[in-house]
């Protein structure tokens, strides 16, 4: 290695430290915040499980792809408890075009929605996302922004269990 | 779904000690995120993933000041073990992302916080650094930006320090290569 050569690459690795990184997005500073400090995962962090969801690729969209499911669970489960869509008969009867259609969803998620239905459950109200939803709900666009990268958390008053809806392998 | 109990409610209130180590940290370990995941969304949800292990881990250093901090070595160590879960996990979530990507859909995924003289300067480093193999990309990262040393990251990535240290001169002198004496600003 000659010394024009171990000059350029100083030259170089003084360029590359003069870049600094991206910082992170303050949504992602939020979420990472509940994550680390939720009072509940403080009490039992060994136990409790927190997943994160996304929006979907568009390939993912499709109604067939697993990914649909959560996403479609987060989205029902909301809806529900903001009153956009309505429980009768085991289904969601859609009140916009955000309701997702049931057969998208499992029967354990359906029966939660049952549960949110008679009071039994509620959908965590604090942070941004309960609150965005209730003046979003009938902008799927918005919506599906807000949500993306949100926690879901639901917890049942009672016994203080949470409940996480997790990705359909 | 699924349902898990909870303990006694003893409620405690958010450490501003991770809030300040984060602060100071975040983008340097988010870049490392970005380095071993292929998404925006990926990199997010490998950081999530790593700090809560980092954090249930109890993994702490002492800073400059004397104080008990996460352990940034720790860090990056969860972070590549978060990385490779994920990545072993979501196979089709990978296939279909590899279709997408070549759609074109994840060209938008950035690195680096340039200033708009740098800008230029900044895509053409991105980009000759997207062409390192893995392993050269994961030494530089670290080095660079993760401002670990060659000890650290070779715990980090289980690798021997000579090999940390041997690939770290290697990827500096393809990138050089790669961004031509020309280029070099």
């Amino acid at each position: 290695m000659n010394s024009n050569e171990d000059q350029m690459i100083a030259q170089l690795e003084r360029e590359l430290l003069s870049l600094a990184p991206l910082p992170p997005d303050p949504a992602l500073l939020l979420r990472l915040e509940r994550t680390m400090h939720d009072p509940v995962l403080d009490r039992a962090p060994a136990a409790a499980k927190v997943i994160p969801f996304r929006k979907p690729q568009p390939a993912a969209m499709e109604h067939n792809q697993p990914n649909w499911k959560p996403w479609a669970a987060v989205a029902a489960c909301a809806a529900v408890a903001t009153g956009a869509v309505t429980w009768k008969h085991g289904q969601i009867q859609a009140q916009n075009a955000l309701a997702a259609s049931p057969k998208f969803i499992s029967s354990p998620v359906q029966s939660q929605l049952q549960r949110v239905q008679q009071g039994n459950l509620i959908l965590d109200p604090k942070g941004g996302l309960m609150r965005q939803m209730r003046l979003e709900i009938n902008n799927q666009q918005h919506f599906e922004d807000r949500v993306n990268g949100a926690l879901l958390e639901i917890r049942y008053p009672t016994t203080q269990e949470i409940l996480v809806v997790e990705p359909v392998q | 779904m699924q349902t898990t109990p909870t303990n006694s409610p003893v409620i405690k209130q958010p450490d501003p000690a991770w809030k300040a180590w984060f602060a100071k940290h975040g983008s340097r370990l988010l870049m490392f995120c970005r380095q071993q995941t292929r998404t925006e969304a990926d990199a997010e949800d490998v950081l999530q993933d790593a700090m809560f292990r980092l954090w249930r881990s109890g993994m702490t250093e002492v800073d400059e000041h004397g104080e008990a901090c996460p352990s940034l070595p720790g860090a990056f160590t969860q972070i590549r073990r978060s990385a490779i879960d994920q990545a072993r996990k979501n196979i089709r979530r990978a296939n279909r992302e590899d279709r997408a990507l070549e759609m074109g859909e994840m060209t938008d995924v950035v690195w680096f916080d340039s200033t708009l003289e740098q800008d230029e300067r900044a895509a053409a480093i991105e980009t000759a650094m997207k062409t390192l193999p893995d392993y050269y990309q994961e030494v530089i990262t670290l080095k660079i930006w993760g401002d670990l040393t060659f000890e650290q990251i070779a715990e980090t990535l289980d690798i021997p320090m000579n090999t940390a240290a041997s690939r770290y001169r290697y990827a500096l002198e393809k990138l050089r290569r790669t961004l031509t004496p020309a280029k070099l600003a």
